[in-house]
C-alpha cells in the first residue's frame, strides 16, 4: 500500500523518506504518537473487520512497516525469539534481530532515529557515528522495551515504562518527523547500507560455502566478524568494500580475538574466552538459522512444501568404530534435497552446536576447542552428542534403518575430495552447464576443503543421481539401494578422515567388502 | 482533504471512440456529466491572485462571498486549490467543506472537523483528544513540506457560527505555540454577511481579526469574452479519455461536425445572444448584476453537445442559432428551485 494510499484513510504517517529506514519498533512508536493511540486501540484496530474501503489493519500495518498477519497474531503478546523479530520486519530482514531489547545509538536517537541494523545480533556500534550501541533507558538506566509490538509499551509511545519521560527531551512533531540535513546523512548511510546488503542477500544464484581457516595458518584473520563469514557463507566472496570501510568493530566481539595466540587461549582455563567463544558460536548458529530461514522460505516459494525431511544423527561401524551421520528421511522433491543439502552441510553441525550448550561446561567447551581448532571434526562433535543424546539419536537411527517403507530407503554418498567431486560434475554436466557461470568453485585453503556448489546445480545432480541410479544393480553387503528418489546425505569429518577411506563417491556408494555391519537397511 | 478529481476515462476505447454509437454509449460517463471537471475562468483567475496577493503574503483571512447561488463557488474552490497546489508545491494547502450539523462543543467541533477534512476518526475512544489530533493534522502537513505555514480552503463557510470559528482560532494560536501557522480562506454564501454582522455586534475581534481580514466578492459570468474563453476550452484542452489530447469534448459530441471544422468558439455569438435573451438582457450585462450563473450556463453547453450527439447532424449555422437558444433555455430552467431564490444585487 502505498503512502498516498493510507494517507489518504486519514491516519497521520511519518515522511515517506524518513519512514522507509526506520525500524518498525520506532515507526509503530511514531504512529501511536501522532495518531494520540494506545497500544490497546491498535490491537483493536487490527482485530477490526477489514471492509472493503477501510483496510484498518493494512492501513496500520503498511504505516508502521509490519505485515499484517503477523501483527494480527502477535497484537496482545510478547514477541518470542528472532523468528517473531524478522517476522516483525515483514519477513524481509536478512539479519538476526535481537529482540529481547531495544538497542540504539545515543546519537542517532537524538534524531529520533532507530534503524533495524542497529537490532543485528552482531552489530555493536552504529556504522554512522561508531558509538556504542546502548540498550538502557538514557534517563533512569533500565532496560529498553522489547524489540516488537506489546501493548503496554505503547501506553506512552516514546516514553520509558519506568520513568515515563521521552527517550529524548525534544519530544516534538517537529523533532520527531522534520528530516534535518544531519539526518539525511545518516539516512543516507543506513540506506545505502541496507540496500546493498538486501541486494546481495536477495540474489537468487546463492553459493554456498563453508570456510574455516587452519590453525596451522598464519593467515587467519579473527578480526573477520560472523558477519563476514556469513558473507563468505553466502557469496564465497571476500566482503566488499562498501562494508570494509564500516569500522571492524561495528560487526561483533570476534574482532576483539587476535591471531592464532587468541585460538590457543580458547582452550584454556580463562573463563571470559570461554565465554567469548559460547557467544561467538551462538551468535554463529543464530546466522545460520537465518540463513536457514531465507532459503526455507525461497525453497517454499518454489516447492510449496512445508514440511521438510528432517535430519538426525546415526552411526554406522567403520572399521569398528562408529562414524556419525546426518540422517535425512528422503523426499521427491529436489527443492526439498537441495535445502536438505545445505543444511546437512552446515546447519546440522550448527544445530549440534546450539545444542552443546546446554549439554554442560566441560564437554561444551571440549568441543568448542574442537571446533575452533577448526579440524571439522564432525564425528566427533556428533560422539559427544551421543552421549548425551544416544538413546534419542540412535534410535531414530535405528528405526529409520531397521523399520524402513519404500520411501525409506536410502541410497549413500558424501562429499568427496574436492578434484574428485569436481571430477563427477564433470561427467555428469559439462554439456548441461556449459555456459553456467562458475558452476562449480573448488578450493582449496590451509589444508581444508571449500567446496562451492550452486543449488541449481546440486538440484540437478540430485535429479540425475536419481534418474542414473535406477538402472544401478543393488551392490554391497548391507548396501541400502533406494528408490529412485531417496537420498541421503553425509558428510564425515576432515580431510584426514577422508584420505583414510576408500569410500563413497557421489553417484555410486561403492562399499569396502570388508565393511562390517553397516546399518543399512538391506531391503 | 483534496477535490476530487475527474475520472480520466482510461477504460475507453480509443479506437473504437470514431464510432458514435459507442459515444453515445459512454455519454453518462463523460465528464462533461460527470460535472467534475474544472474550467479557467476571469472569476477564478482574479480569485488566485488575490489571494496570492493577501494570504501568501502572510495577512491571511480572506473571505470570498458569492451572492448568488450555482455561480461555481465550488469549482472555484476546486481550481484554486490545483492552482496554488501546483504554483507552490513546497507549502501545503487544504480543503475542508463545513456542513450544518458540526458540533458547538470544542471537542466535538475538532472531531468533526478532521472528519471533514477527511481525517480518521474511527476506532478511537470517546475521550481521546481531538484538539491534539487536530494539531497533529496540521502539524504534519507542514512538517512533510518542510512548511511552517499551511493554507486551509474552507467551502460553505456560511455553515460554521461564531463560536465554531472561536474554536478554530484556539487551534490558530496553539499550532502558533508550536511555531507553525494556519491560514484560511473562505468561500460563503450571501447568508454569510450576517456572521460578519454578528462578529461584529458581539465583539468577535479575535475572530474577524483572523478570519475575516478582506472580503472580497464572487461572481458569476459578465462578457462575451468570458463566455467565449470557457468555449475554447471545450474545443481543445478540455478532453475525454484525459491522455486523449485528440479528442476535446466538442469532437466527441460532434466528431463529424468538428472534423469539418466546427468550433463552438466560433459560434459565440449566437450563444451569446441566447444567454442574454434567456437571461432578459439587452446587449450585455448589467454592471450591476453578479453575472450569469456559472451551473446555468455550462448546463446550457452541456445540454447542446449533447443534442448534437443525439441528432448526429453537423451544425449549420441556422440550425445552431435555434439549437442554443433552445440548449440555455433548458440549461437555465432546469432549475426552478434555484431561479426562485436568486436575487440579483442592485
Amino acid at each position: 500500500m502505498s503512502l498516498d494510499t493510507y494517507s489518504q484513510q486519514g491516519w497521520l504517517t511519518a515522511p515517506a523518506k524518513r519512514r522507509r529506514h526506520e525500524s518498525a519498533w520506532l515507526s509503530l512508536q511514531k504512529f501511536a504518537f501522532v495518531n494520540v493511540l494506545t497500544g490497546r486501540q491498535i490491537s483493536d484496530l487490527l482485530k477490526a473487520e477489514v471492509d472493503t474501503e477501510g483496510g484498518q489493519r493494512e492501513t496500520v500495518a503498511a504505516a508502521i512497516g509490519a505485515e499484517v498477519d503477523w501483527l494480527r497474531a502477535n497484537k496482545v503478546r510478547q514477541i518470542g525469539p528472532s523468528k517473531a523479530a524478522e517476522d516483525f520486519l515483514g519477513g524481509q530482514s536478512p539479519f538476526v534481530v535481537e529482540d529481547k531489547c531495544v538497542k540504539y545509538c545515543p546519537a542517532c536517537l537524538q534524531h529520533w532515529f532507530h534503524s533495524t541494523v542497529h537490532q543485528v545480533a552482531a552489530v555493536v556500534a552504529c556504522p554512522h557515528h561508531g558509538v556504542p550501541l546502548r540498550s538502557d533507558c538514557p534517563n533512569c538506566g533500565e532496560p529498553m522495551p522489547e524489540f516488537g509490538f506489546r501493548t503496554n509499551d505503547l501506553r506512552e509511545p516514546l516514553r520509558c515504562a519506568h520513568c515515563m519521560q521521552p527517550f529524548h527531551q525534544d519530544a516534538s512533531l517537529r523533532a520527531l518527523f522534520a528530516v534535518s540535513e544531519e539526518l539525511k546523512a545518516i539516512l543516507a548511510t543506513f540506506a545505502s547500507l541496507e540496500q546493498s546488503i538486501r541486494s546481495c542477500f536477495a540474489t537468487r544464484r546463492l553459493t554456498l560455502g563453508m570456510q574455516f581457516p587452519s590453525r596451522y595458518s598464519n593467515e587467519v584473520d579473527l578480526r573477520q566478524s560472523y558477519f563476514v563469514s556469513l558473507w563468505v557463507l553466502e557469496y564465497g566472496t571476500a566482503i566488499p568494500r562498501f562494508l570494509a570501510d564500516v569500522p571492524a568493530y561495528c560487526w561483533g566481539p570476534m574482532v576483539k580475538k587476535d591471531g592464532d595466540e587468541a585460538m590457543r587461549r580458547i582452550g584454556s582455563s580463562s573463563m571470559d574466552e570461554r565465554k567469548d567463544a559460547m557467544q561467538m558460536l551462538r551468535v554463529a548458529g543464530q546466522q545460520v538459522r537465518s540463513v536457514d530461514r531465507l532459503l526455507r522460505r525461497r525453497v517454499r516459494s518454489i516447492c510449496g512444501h512445508e514440511s521438510l525431511p528432517r535430519m538426525s544423527f546415526g552411526y554406522v561401524y567403520w572399521f569398528r568404530e562408529k562414524r556419525f551421520f546426518l540422517h535425512v528421511r528422503p523426499s521427491d522433491c529436489a527443492c526439498c534435497m537441495t535445502l536438505v543439502h545445505w543444511r546437512a552441510s552446515y546447519g546440522g553441525l550448527m544445530d549440534m552446536i546450539q545444542r552443546l550448550n546446554r549439554i554442560g561446561r566441560s564437554i561444551t567447551e571440549s568441543a568448542v576447542a574442537s571446533i575452533l581448532g577448526f579440524d571439522r571434526n564432525f564425528s566427533s562433535i556428533a560422539t559427544y552428542a551421543a552421549t548425551q543424546f544416544e538413546r534419542s539419536v540412535v534410535s531414530v537411527a535405528t528405526q529409520l534403518q531397521t523399520a524402513p517403507t519404500t520411501t525409506k530407503h536410502f541410497i549413500g554418498y558424501q562429499l568427496a575430495r574436492p578434484e574428485e567431486l569436481s571430477a563427477e560434475l564433470d561427467r555428469l554436466w559439462v554439456d548441461a552447464f556449459a555456459d553456467t557461470l562458475d558452476p562449480r568453485v573448488v578450493d582449496m585453503h590451509c589444508g581444508t576443503s571449500l567446496c562451492r556448489i550452486q543449488p541449481d546445480v546440486i538440484d540437478q545432480l540430485l535429479r540425475d543421481l536419481a534418474g542414473a541410479t535406477k538402472e544401478r544393480p543393488r551392490d554391497g553387503a548391507g548396501a541400502g539401494w533406494h528408490e529412485p528418489r531417496s537420498l541421503w546425505f553425509c558428510e564425515i569429518g576432515s580431510e584426514m578422515f577422508r584420505r583414510r577411506l576408500n569410500g563413497w563417491y557421489v553417484g555410486a556408494p561403492r562399499m569396502p567388502v570388508d565393511a562390517e555391519g553397516i546399518h543399512f537397511d538391506a531391503q | 482533504m483534496r477535490p476530487p478529481v475527474p475520472s480520466p476515462g482510461s477504460d475507453v476505447n480509443k479506437q473504437r471512440l470514431e464510432d458514435i454509437d459507442y459515444r453515445r454509449q459512454l455519454i453518462h460517463r463523460h465528464q462533461l456529466w460527470e460535472n467534475k471537471y474544472l474550467l479557467e475562468t476571469v472569476v477564478i483567475d482574479e480569485a488566485y491572485h488575490l489571494i496570492v496577493e493577501n494570504v501568501l503574503v502572510g495577512t491571511g483571512g480572506l473571505v470570498f462571498i458569492a451572492e448568488q447561488q450555482r455561480v461555481g463557488r465550488t469549482r472555484c474552490t476546486w481550481s484554486v486549490y490545483h492552482k496554488l497546489s501546483a504554483a507552490f508545491p513546497n507549502i501545503p494547502f487544504d480543503l475542508v467543506v463545513a456542513r450544518d450539523g458540526l458540533h458547538a462543543k470544542p471537542d466535538l467541533f475538532y472531531r468533526d472537523f478532521l472528519d471533514a477534512l477527511g481525517g480518521q476518526i474511527q476506532g478511537r475512544p470517546r475521550t481521546v483528544d481531538w484538539f491534539a489530533i487536530l494539531k497533529h493534522y496540521f502539524t504534519m502537513q507542514c512538517i512533510k513540506n518542510q512548511s511552517t505555514a499551511a493554507f486551509l480552503i474552507v467551502d460553505e463557510a456560511q455553515t460554521l457560527t461564531l463560536r465554531q470559528f472561536q474554536h478554530l482560532f484556539h487551534l490558530l494560536n496553539r499550532l502558533e505555540l508550536d511555531g507553525f501557522a494556519l491560514h484560511t480562506i473562505l468561500f460563503a454564501q450571501s447568508e454569510f454577511r450576517r456572521i460578519l454582522e454578528m462578529a461584529n455586534e458581539y465583539g468577535y475581534e479575535e475572530v474577524m481579526g483572523r478570519f475575516f481580514v478582506k472580503r472580497a466578492r464572487l461572481r458569476g459570468v459578465r462578457t462575451k469574452a468570458e463566455v467565449l474563453r470557457m468555449l475554447e476550452q471545450f474545443d481543445t484542452t478540455l478532453c475525454y479519455p484525459a491522455d486523449a489530447t485528440d479528442w476535446p469534448f466538442t469532437r466527441f459530441f460532434a466528431r463529424e461536425a468538428f472534423d469539418a471544422g466546427m468550433r463552438l468558439a466560433d459560434e459565440i455569438d449566437t450563444c451569446w445572444a441566447a444567454i442574454l435573451e434567456v437571461e432578459g438582457f439587452e446587449g450585455e450585462v448589467p454592471e450591476s448584476a453578479d453575472g450569469i450563473r456559472m451551473t446555468w450556463l455550462v448546463r446550457g453547453i452541456r445540454y447542446y453537445l449533447t443534442d448534437l450527439l443525439a441528432s448526429a447532424e453537423p451544425a449549420a449555422s441556422e440550425a445552431a442559432a435555434g439549437r442554443w437558444l433552445d440548449a440555455m433555455r433548458r440549461g437555465f430552467r432546469d432549475a426552478p428551485a434555484e431561479r426562485e431564490g436568486a436575487a440579483y444585487v442592485a
